[in-house]
């Protein structure tokens, strides 16, 4: 495929900087930026070479070379360390480019990946996971799964499945058997399966719900009027933590997302530019909005100055997740009520921040101390459609069991099988027969 | 030597088993003339396994072969002796009938009927090699010297190519028991077709003296009342002797046969590496199944018997290769069969088979254009699976000789099509048999409307002679009658037919009830067709249209030029090599995963998006 190039480390100003291409025929594409490197190159190879720019060096670099297909996107992938002055960088990226190798998509190094058949999507999902992990308990929970299938919530389930699909296959095509193994197999028995199978599928289903969003980590939404401060509440939190404001859009284009990380885990704060009322107090798609923002969160700052002293009535308590009312300001005015706010504070003099600060991260704490996230939560929302979709197609199947059409039941699970295929990866019917026969004696 | 009308034929059929009654039957019905070469004419349709047809997947094979006028299902009709419609418990789409047959009565059916067709002739003697000209096969040439002249040719060899039977440690050729094997024919194959053999085993047990045998310590199986037919045109209205239907009896292994197989396990050519053949694993030894489940603590025997006129019974559930002492000592140790003598001792067969991925939706194979290959030459196993087989490789060397175009059974709508389907785009890699679980299309394709979604297509061949397609034409138009009927009729503010659809209603019901008597003097299978139709109707039509609109999708050849996202080198090269005009023809591809016809969709879809816009 066309060849592509991201840098591996941040544009800051560091010893190393690290750009990653990947692409066919790599070595013949890179060859005039690096003219002193031999005609083919060698996998798994580190090469010392300068790059050259009309005539004139420009940087002394490192190459390391991966074969097609022994490469982690199965193409040829060059992994070039460069000094790592930003303005080095950018300039090779454009180099680069003046060669026909384009700017990577984001994740489209994982994409080709999974095109070319090295990663599956499973493993795709989880490599996800793993980078955008907000602690390292989920980073851990991720590469689990990503290092051995077996691992993963899917595979128990879609194994299960399986097994159960051999037994509906044994009971319709071997029915000598069942006279024979009357215990084992029988439409009762398969009844107790699904059912079995069913419970766990909702609890996988149920556990990732839980965990909201499985890889955002703790979210602090900063809500409240326009003009009320909370642009420069959240600038001056995440600058005084000495943050990176995240490159990315939040999750919502209304929103705009902040990290700080703690040991213990990321604390993600969100800016809600969206929450905006009309003439009339707020308008019902800014409550909807609102509303949604809030139900995907884990704590709340509303802030209030004199013109709006109250949250609207929509707002607390929502789901119970903490709620804190702040005063912003406090250096121009103090509220007539002081007491009605948790917090009394200045974006500007920084007042109130730090024990605001303190009791947020406590909070923080708290989240990823008692979530400890199982391994048994999915990875993406993809796989919960999914496993929402098996789970219907289970339902359904039961349903004709409980009437005693076992060949419209199966016809149910097989659909179920699709599913699979499509989000777990295709399952050979060779692989349902082997099932079959180590179960089961069967044939006479 | 001469070219004489005696050796020059239309349709050529090599071998006198299951699968080429049907090819030379079929071929004579389409008016070739025809010639079956076989090496004991006495030998045709020989039931070399146990003496039963059917069963699921198996029977449905049966059903569409006769919807198709041909002959296996005809042949268990008047050799039967106990029939059962089995998994009646279990929903409509799933049952299939069985029938226990007399073994010498069945090959005498088999030679009336083949004897029966005037195009058809038979020549006893083993084939020995093919002359081959200009790519195609020109004659065969018999050990006598004969040689003989065929437009296309059939070859249905069964467990006889470099057959070799073992009974423990001893070997010996030949194809099955007291029948010796043919062993020029496979490097015929592979040196001179350019086909690519392996090898297969099976097995059969020790046969028993009826007289020597306990029955009263053991389980009788009666047969079902009334008697569940195959034919569809025209079924017998009783068993060819007159009498009642005969029993089988289920009896069971004991610990004592566990102990004797395990002291033996070294004498058996199974275990000790003699036989290297893949065996199949629906059908194992006793020995595979004492070694493969030990956690097991009885195995069950069904005991068949094997005809009226022979006191000899088949203990099906115990075929073994292990030496005759050993054989005896296993037989002893089963209840009932603890003075049961042995007539004939049990053995394994190890053959050579043609792997199937080397022939084309018609049976024929891709590196000769008139060889037809059909049966267990093609590493199935059954009489079913090779009678269906015969049936489809006739069929198309009829249709080749006559220079008409050919014919292959659908997937979507045939047991016929799933078997050929499975076996030419996947191969095997053990002895394949039918089951209703290898049919996504399941729910579509039962043994109660096997004649409705075949007899159509066998008109159109030419397979029906003119009284089964007047009684296909009867039915139909009783079918369409009723149907109307009960649309037009109302019952509780809804139709009949409607009413009909729901688990609470029986047809038998409604007719009593509401419709004209007439309706109900027609024969049983019109009626339970109908009713099958109606009832799962809605079902058929969901599982079809999700076909439909996963499959019908054009392939734009420019489309194979571009990148496809996703799709593997391999599979975008065997794409471009192949150039299917359409999605159901690429996932039908050796080597296409479902996973990459997915893709391919979704790249046409876009494809065509851009296009319009």
């Amino acid at each position: 495929m066309e060849p592509i190039v991201a840098p591996v480390t941040v544009l800051v100003s560091q010893p190393v900087g690290i750009l990653r291409l990947s692409g066919d025929n790599l070595s013949d594409r890179i060859k005039p930026l690096f003219p002193s490197l031999p005609s083919t190159l060698e996998h798994r190879r580190i090469y010392r070479a300068t790059a050259i720019e009309r005539g004139s060096p420009v940087d002394d670099c490192l190459l390391l070379f991966f074969k097609a297909p022994q490469s982690f996107t199965g193409e040829d992938l060059v992994e070039i360390q460069a000094h790592g002055n930003p303005h080095n960088i950018r300039h090779l990226l454009a180099l680069l480019h003046g060669l026909g190798i384009r700017l990577a998509r984001p994740g489209e190094f994982s994409l080709r990946a999974y095109q070319n058949r090295k990663i599956s999507l499973l493993k795709a999902e989880s490599l996800h996971r793993m980078i955008l992990a907000p602690s390292y308990a989920e980073f851990q929970v991720a590469h689990h799964h990503y290092t051995s299938s077996e691992n993963h919530p899917l595979y128990g389930i879609r194994d299960d499945f399986l097994n159960l699909l051999a037994l509906f296959f044994t009971l319709l095509d071997h029915p000598e058997e069942e006279e024979e193994a009357l215990s084992n197999l029988s439409p009762h028995v398969l009844q107790d399966r699904i059912q079995t199978l069913e419970r766990s599928i909702s609890e996988v289903i149920n556990r990732t719900a839980k965990a909201k969003k499985p890889f955002n980590g703790f979210t602090v939404l900063i809500a409240g009027h326009p003009n009320s401060g909370k642009s420069s509440l959240f600038n001056r939190i995440l600058k005084d933590n000495r943050a990176i404001v995240s490159p990315l859009p939040g999750t919502t284009r209304d929103l705009l997302e902040g990290r700080l990380s703690f040991p213990f885990g990321d604390l993600v704060l969100l800016d809600s530019a969206g929450l905006r009322p009309s003439e009339d107090g707020i308008e019902q798609e800014g409550i909807r909005r609102a509303r949604r923002s809030l139900s995907r969160v884990d704590c709340v700052l509303w802030i209030a100055c004199p013109d709006f002293p109250a949250p609207p009535d929509f707002l607390p308590s929502q789901k119970g997740i903490p709620f804190f009312l702040l005063w912003n300001k406090v250096d121009l005015t103090t509220p007539s009520d002081p007491s009605r706010y948790d917090h009394l504070v200045s974006a500007r003099t920084r007042r109130g921040l730090p024990s605001l600060c303190e009791r947020l991260s406590r909070l923080a704490e708290t989240y990823y101390s008692s979530s400890l996230p199982g391994s048994s939560s999915l990875d993406s929302d993809r796989q919960i459609k999914t496993l929402r979709r098996l789970r219907l197609s289970i339902r359904r199947s039961r349903s004709f069991l409980e009437s005693g059409r076992i060949d419209l039941a199966l016809s149910a699970l097989e659909e179920g099988r699709r599913v699979l295929d499509d989000g777990v990866g295709a399952i050979p019917a060779s692989d349902i027969y082997d099932r079959v026969f180590n179960l089961f004696c069967l044939g006479k | 030597m001469g070219q004489t009308t005696a050796t020059i034929f239309d349709v050529l059929v090599v071998g006198g088993g299951h699968a080429g009654i049907e090819a030379a039957y079929a071929a004579a019905r389409m008016g070739q003339r025809t010639l079956l070469v076989t090496m004991h004419l006495d030998l045709i349709g020989q039931m070399s396994c146990n003496p039963s047809v059917g069963g699921i997947g198996k029977g449905h094979l049966v059903r569409e072969i006769d919807a198709m006028g041909g002959a296996m299902g005809e042949l268990a009709d008047r050799s039967g002796i106990q029939f059962k419609m089995l998994n009646t418990r279990k929903g409509a789409a799933v049952q299939a009938i069985r029938a226990q047959c007399d073994r010498s009565r069945y090959r005498v059916e088999a030679r009336k009927l083949l004897d029966s067709q005037p195009s058809l002739f038979l020549r006893q003697g083993e084939t020995v090699d093919l002359g081959i000209v200009n790519g195609q096969i020109d004659h065969i040439v018999l050990q006598d010297g004969s040689r003989i002249h065929g437009r296309s040719i059939v070859l249905t060899t069964g467990t006889f190519l470099n057959g070799r039977l073992h009974v423990g440690l001893d070997a010996t050729s030949g194809g099955r028991g007291g029948e010796r094997a043919t062993t020029g024919l496979s490097s015929v194959l592979s040196d001179k077709c350019g086909l690519s053999l392996g090898r297969m085993k099976t097995g059969t047990p020790p046969r028993l003296l009826g007289r020597s045998i306990a029955f009263e310590r053991m389980v009788p199986q009666p047969g079902d009342n009334p008697v569940p037919f195959f034919s569809l045109f025209s079924p017998p209205n009783t068993l060819f002797y007159g009498g009642p239907q005969k029993p089988c009896f289920l009896t069971s292994t004991t610990d004592r046969t566990r102990e004797v197989i395990e002291e033996n396990l070294d004498r058996s050519p199974l275990y000790s590496g003699k036989i290297h053949g893949i065996g199949p694993r629906y059908c194992p030894s006793i020995e595979d199944k004492i070694v493969k489940f030990p956690q097991r603590a009885t195995h069950h025997i069904f005991v068949e018997p094997e005809g009226i006129d022979v006191d000899e019974y088949y203990p099906n559930g115990i075929s073994t290769s292990l030496p005759l002492d050993v054989q005896e000592k296993i037989v002893s140790s089963i209840p009932g069969l603890e003075q049961a003598v042995i007539l004939r001792p049990g053995y394994a067969v190890e053959y050579d088979f043609v792997f199937p991925d080397q022939l084309d939706h018609t049976l024929r194979t891709k590196t000769l254009s008139n060889l037809f290959l059909a049966g267990q030459i093609n590493g199935t196993t059954g009489y079913e699976e090779a009678a269906g087989q015969g049936l489809v490789a006739g069929i198309n060397a009829a249709l080749l000789a006559s220079g008409r175009p050919s014919w292959a059974p659908d997937r979507q709508s045939s047991y016929l099509g799933v078997m050929v389907d499975d076996l030419v785009t996947h191969s095997v890699d053990e002895p394949y048999r039918m089951f209703t679980s290898r049919a996504e299309n399941r729910l579509y394709i039962r043994n109660d409307n096997a004649a409705d979604r075949l007899s159509p297509q066998a008109l159109l061949l030419g397979l029906l002679p003119p009284q089964k397609a007047e009684e296909y034409s009867r039915r139909d138009s009783f079918h369409r009658q009723l149907r109307a009927a009960l649309s037009s009729t109302r019952k509780e503010g809804k139709s009949l037919l409607d009413l009909l659809r729901s688990p609470d209603y029986s047809l038998a019901l409604l007719i009593g009830e509401a419709l004209p008597d007439h309706f109900s003097h027609v024969p049983p299978s019109w009626l339970s067709s109908l009713e099958q139709e109606v009832k799962y109707d809605g079902y058929v039509k969901i599982s079809n249209d999700r076909w439909n609109r996963m499959d019908d999708l054009p392939i734009p050849p420019e489309i194979l030029e571009l990148q496809l996202p996703g799709i593997s080198r391999e599979v975008h090269h065997r794409l471009k090599k192949e150039r299917p005009s359409r999605l159901s023809e690429a996932q039908s591809l050796r080597g296409i995963t479902p996973g990459s016809i997915d893709l391919l969709r979704i790249s046409i879809l876009k494809f065509q998006h851009k296009n319009r816009s």
